[in-house]
């Protein structure tokens, strides 16, 4: 196969052509799912209308996939022996790290798509090149304990941060302060939308190039060539304008009740976080910083109920999100490892796995127009002994717990 | 197992300083603009503190988002 890509011609192999599709796919994914992280907040309150809100955070991401093209010298950043990962094993980490994203999705949990794509690779490489080719020293550092450090980071900002705003605004006007954060929201969102772009596109970019490489159709230690830019940048930015609405539901409406000076705080201590946390040495994935400074900013105000359930759903979707991924990731790059005909057969199965969820989330879509509409159900915390449980009361249509539409 | 204390505690310092100063910055810049609503509304004229703290307040942010967009654009450095 033949692709030219600036002044570069290349000549493809099948497994080459077949990953590179499966990374732009990965990257769409990533794409979507994070979306809900710099623009879920800024729907609730309203600060942009919910495709105005998209439609920004996927220019952004765009602008910032261009701006910043230092891509990861090594695919997995040391968390497996990155000398064993081949190709067929990059192409089963994909597989089960778009798998993941796409039910985590239909779950509207925000999950990592960093820690879905290491948990795919691990699995992969585990199986291929045996238990000894996994750091789990370095699985520990780099992906457990920024897991857990960075949701109370930012949560302990955001719940700060929130508290002090509506302790300084406790006497000014109403309006003047929600429109007065509502403007603000715009900046704030903005801020995470480009720290996004400018962080993410590049794992794409850096699995395309590191593919190249190892197919020996790029000489090593080549940066991307303009069409990896160009493409990576192009499926982020189309993944998050088709906007991830059932995680956005989720963390805009589904964790905590969001006003605007809670999402002014969110954002800025998002945007705080992962810029402080990028160039001090210590990096944290983005879905757990936002998720974890939306949870603080309903901690922070008063009258704000957290749904503890929610979080804890979105908890345990972080703890199953790297063995997930790994079992997937290990099945697929197995399969492939046995030649063309089995990345055919595992590429075919992933898409129709990905369709099937596709159909499901369908019969209870979750779109621009309902995005805000939270399905009210039973409260969260338990219910106060005061109110009984009322049989079909009239006043208040009976909404039968829908996992679909709710989980 | 180890933590980088030394880091993550940078990490959590330098946070707090901007993503909880920021809407502290921004909240009295609020409640300014919201007073000088109210006395333009009551035909008063508004008070140079207000519109001065206001200014600065959002003049403050501004600068911020422009060093984040420094650290973020690598042709800057």
């Amino acid at each position: 196969m033949h692709i030219v890509g600036g002044l570069i011609e290349m000549d493809l192999s099948f497994l080459v052509v077949v990953v590179i599709i499966t990374a732009l796919v990965f990257d769409f994914t990533n794409g979507f799912h994070d979306t809900a992280n710099a623009m879920a907040t800024s729907i609730a309150t309203g600060a942009l209308r919910p495709k105005v809100a998209v439609a920004l955070s996927a220019v952004l991401n765009l602008v910032g996939a261009f701006i910043s093209t230092a891509v990861a010298k090594t695919i997995s950043g040391g968390l497996v022996d990155d000398s064993k990962i081949t190709v067929p094993i990059i192409f089963g980490g994909l597989v089960g790290a778009i798998l993941w994203n796409v039910v985590t999705w239909y779950f509207g949990l925000p999950s990592s798509s960093s820690h879905a794509l290491f948990g795919g690779l691990i699995g992969a490489t585990w199986v291929a090149a045996g238990r000894d080719a996994v750091n789990f020293q370095n699985v520990v550092q780099k992906i457990i304990i920024p897991a857990v450090a960075a949701p109370v980071v930012a949560g302990g900002v955001a719940l700060l941060g929130t508290f002090l705003a509506y302790r300084i605004t406790r006497r000014a006007r109403k309006t003047s302060v929600h429109d007065g954060f509502r403007s603000g929201q715009i900046a704030s969102a903005s801020m995470v939308s480009l720290a996004h772009g400018t962080g993410d596109a590049q794992k794409t970019m850096g699995i395309i190039t590191l593919v190249l490489i190892t197919s020996g159709s790029l000489a090593k230690g080549s940066g991307p060539p303009v069409w990896v830019i160009i493409s990576a940048g192009l499926a982020i930015a189309l993944g998050t304008y088709f906007g991830g609405w059932r995680i956005i539901r989720t963390m805009g409406k589904g964790l905590t009740e969001v006003e605007s000076p809670q999402g002014f705080a969110a954002e800025t201590s998002s945007a705080s976080v992962l810029l402080a946390s990028a160039h001090l040495g210590f990096p944290l994935s983005t879905t757990q910083v936002c998720s974890g400074s939306i949870l603080g900013s309903g901690l922070g105000r008063r009258r704000a109920q957290v749904r503890w359930s929610v979080a804890g759903r979105i908890a345990m979707g972080w703890l199953f999100t790297l063995p997930a991924a790994a079992v997937v990731g290990a099945l697929s790059g197995e399969v492939a490892n046995s030649g063309n005909a089995g990345v055919v057969i595992v590429a075919v199965v992933a898409v129709a796995a990905a369709g099937a969820i596709y159909a499901a989330s369908r019969r209870k879509p979750v779109t621009a127009e309902n995005v805000n509409e939270y399905p009210s159900r039973a409260p969260a915390t338990p219910a106060t002994p005061a109110t009984p449980a009322t049989p079909a009361d009239p006043a208040t249509p009976a909404t039968p717990a829908d996992p679909a539409a709710a989980a | 197992m180890h933590i980088n204390w030394n880091a993550l505690s940078h990490v959590a310092l330098v946070s707090v300083l901007f993503g909880a100063g920021l809407p502290i910055l921004f909240a009295f810049g609020v409640t300014a603009i919201s007073r000088r609503a109210a006395a333009i509304e009551e035909k008063k004229p508004p008070s140079v503190v207000d519109s001065s703290v206001a200014a600065l307040c959002f003049a403050a942010c501004v600068a911020a988002v422009l060093y984040g967009l420094y650290l973020m654009i690598p042709q800057f450095h």
